[in-house]
């Protein structure tokens, strides 16, 4: 079957290692149909009882809502604004546009423990605690500016030119914008927007600083609460857990086409 | 009427001035090409006629209109791209439509225009296809179609074959030439190839380090360069240039070879000067002066012949076939009448 001997041990190699990080994946899922709440529980019985309370007695639904409600606000607002930016450091030249990428991007380094105290002072002041615009504005400036970099690499990489033509054929510069790159910035832009989407799904300090009240909680908050919440079920949390991953993961599945197409066309030109 | 006036325009990039004061008239329906070396400013000329950069000083008319500040899709101007600029996510057919849509155009109108256009130029196959599935002489077409359907006042082309191979340049090259005579009208074509520029052109402008050295239609230039430079940039292969010093009776280039001149401009007897004489311009003569040959290169319907003479290396073209071999002597002279003289210094022609 392997012509090549490389080749079959490469397999091996990535197929180790790919078993190395579903493992911890496919032993959460075996213990989420673990009706004992036993966390080295040796009993074969299987149930969807964990997923049932989880789904109808839980606050899971509504975490998930507004994970999905915050999630998605961000990424249009951080996508709308990294465009706007990456458009003029790829298209405009100022005095200082490099230092100011450079500035967003070591900016964008800084740990968020060291900017939550303020951050939620700042909230607080505002009486803006428990809402969602906090969240939504907070965790775009976050990622705005890895966002901004991506897309500008993309721009980059799409010729001027075309943008010409058609100023040329009849276009205001924003209608080139809207006409002729974005449809070519599409794959950009889904890569972007995924990543941006996992990584609020996943965020936790900010989330758990910013929305105490548990009908305003992200699923990551939520989880880490059933903990306390309920004592240690551990059957429960595991149901919890992979209800959790289901939504980036389902649009990870239906986008991934265009995301391996939208991280590799900006390389290969 | 679609003249286009350059009166003394210039551009600056920052504190760089980069066109130094450029006026060129262009007439209704005329082939104008910007020639001249990579980086002499004609790219950026056509640029500011078509609207994509600002200019400096100067005005710029497009018919009775000054359009120093009017912006490019109001100047009723196309524009043919070096690398085509086709929209990639857009079929061809939608590629030729784009201006007219966004004119708001009846779709009826579109069809039938973008229809006419592409049987003109053989694109009614590819209609439907997308440019990256496209040859590069087709994707030329297509920038072209899409140029022609908006019936413009004046074309603009940037250095539109320079990205195809040579047979296909020569091809195409025909059909812009076909085309222009066919729809009549005002083109601006620029490039760096003077062959194109020659074949094509009612006129060309020479352009070198952002100012215009001589405007004309293509034998004047030929026949008659004003300055070193168009000498040297017109004509393939180059002129030949030997300096030494103008007599009497002929053009002193060393202690025993005197070269034939059909007569010395008034007062510069024992002047120092240029001697440009074409490759294609010398014939064998029995009476004329000795040159060592270096090469001979035969293409079949000349015979190129480097030689040297008083330690200086000229290139011949002869239209016969010569016998010489690397070493011989021949007899070469070059033909009087067909001499062109430069000053030393300055460069500029001696009347």
């Amino acid at each position: 079957m392997f012509r090549d001997r490389v080749a079959l041990w490469m397999y091996v190699v990535v197929g180790l290692a790919s078993l190395v990080a579903i493992l911890p994946l496919a032993w959460l899922f075996v213990l989420s149909l673990d009706p004992t709440q036993g966390v080295a529980s040796t009993s074969t019985e299987l149930s969807l009882r964990n997923y049932a309370a989880v789904v109808f007695d839980s606050f899971m639904g509504r975490y998930l809502v507004n994970t999905t409600i915050v999630a998605v606000l961000t990424v249009i607002c951080t996508l709308i604004s990294a465009c706007l930016g990456a458009y003029a450091a790829s298209r405009f030249r100022f005095p200082g546009r490099e230092t100011v990428m450079v500035g967003l991007l070591i900016a964008s380094m800084t740990p968020v423990i060291a900017v939550l105290v303020p951050l939620y002072a700042y909230a607080a002041k505002l009486q803006m605690l428990n809402t969602y615009h906090v969240r939504i504005i907070v965790f775009t400036a976050w990622q705005l500016p890895g966002t901004l970099w991506l897309i500008r690499a993309f721009l980059d990489a799409i010729p001027i030119e075309l943008e010409e033509a058609a100023l040329v054929d009849g276009c205001s510069r924003f209608g080139a914008f809207v006409k002729i790159v974005l449809p070519l910035l599409r794959p950009g832009l889904i890569a972007a927007g995924l990543i941006v989407f996992v990584y609020v799904w996943n965020e936790f300090i900010i989330a758990v600083s910013l929305a105490s009240k548990q009908d305003m909680r992200l699923v990551s908050v939520g989880l880490y609460f059933y903990l306390s919440d309920f004592g240690v079920e551990w059957g429960k949390i595991a149901a919890g857990a992979i209800i959790s991953i289901l939504p980036p993961a389902i649009l990870f599945f239906l986008l991934q086409r265009h995301l391996i197409h939208g991280l590799s066309a900006g390389a290969v030109k | 009427m679609a003249t286009v006036e350059i009166r003394d325009v210039r551009k600056a990039f920052g504190v760089t001035e980069v066109i130094h004061g450029v006026s060129v008239d262009i007439q209704d329906g005329e082939f104008v090409t910007l020639v001249g070396p990579s980086g002499c400013g004609k790219s950026t000329l056509l640029r500011m006629l078509a609207g994509l950069e600002s200019i400096t000083s100067g005005e710029i008319r497009i018919g009775p209109r000054v359009v120093n500040n009017v912006p490019p899709k109001e100047r009723d101007i196309a524009m043919v791209f070096q690398n085509y600029a086709l929209y990639p996510h857009m079929t061809v057919a939608d590629n030729m439509a784009f201006s007219l849509k966004l004119r708001r155009a009846p779709q009826a109108e579109i069809a039938k225009k973008v229809n006419r256009v592409a049987a003109s130029l053989g694109l009614t196959k590819l209609l439907d296809r997308y440019p990256r599935q496209l040859s590069g002489g087709q994707r030329q077409r297509v920038a072209m179609g899409r140029a022609i359907v908006r019936n413009p006042q004046v074309f603009l082309f940037d250095e539109p074959l320079s990205n195809l191979d040579a047979k296909l340049r020569v091809q195409m090259r025909t059909e812009i030439k076909e085309l222009h005579q066919r729809l009549a009208t005002t083109t601006i074509y620029v490039t760096h190839d003077q062959i194109e520029a020659m074949t094509m052109a009612d006129k060309i402008v020479v352009m070198h380090d952002g100012i215009v050295e001589q405007i004309g239609a293509p034998l004047d230039l030929y026949d008659h360069p004003d300055n070193l430079f168009v000498a040297g940039f017109i004509g393939s292969p180059a002129m030949n240039f030997l300096h030494g010093t103008i007599e009497s009776s002929g053009f002193r280039i060393s202690d025993d070879t005197l070269l034939p001149i059909s007569s010395a401009p008034p007062g510069t007897e024992g002047r120092k000067a240029i001697y440009g004489v074409r490759p294609e311009h010398f014939e064998l003569s029995s009476g004329g002066v000795p040159a060592t040959v270096v090469v001979v290169e035969p293409t079949g319907s000349e015979t190129q012949v480097v030689v040297r003479l008083c330690g200086k290396e000229v290139v011949c073209l002869f239209r016969e076939r010569i016998a010489a071999r690397p070493g011989e002597t021949i007899y070469i002279s070059p033909l009087p009448h067909l001499i062109h003289l430069f000053d030393e210094k300055s460069g500029r022609r001696l009347q």
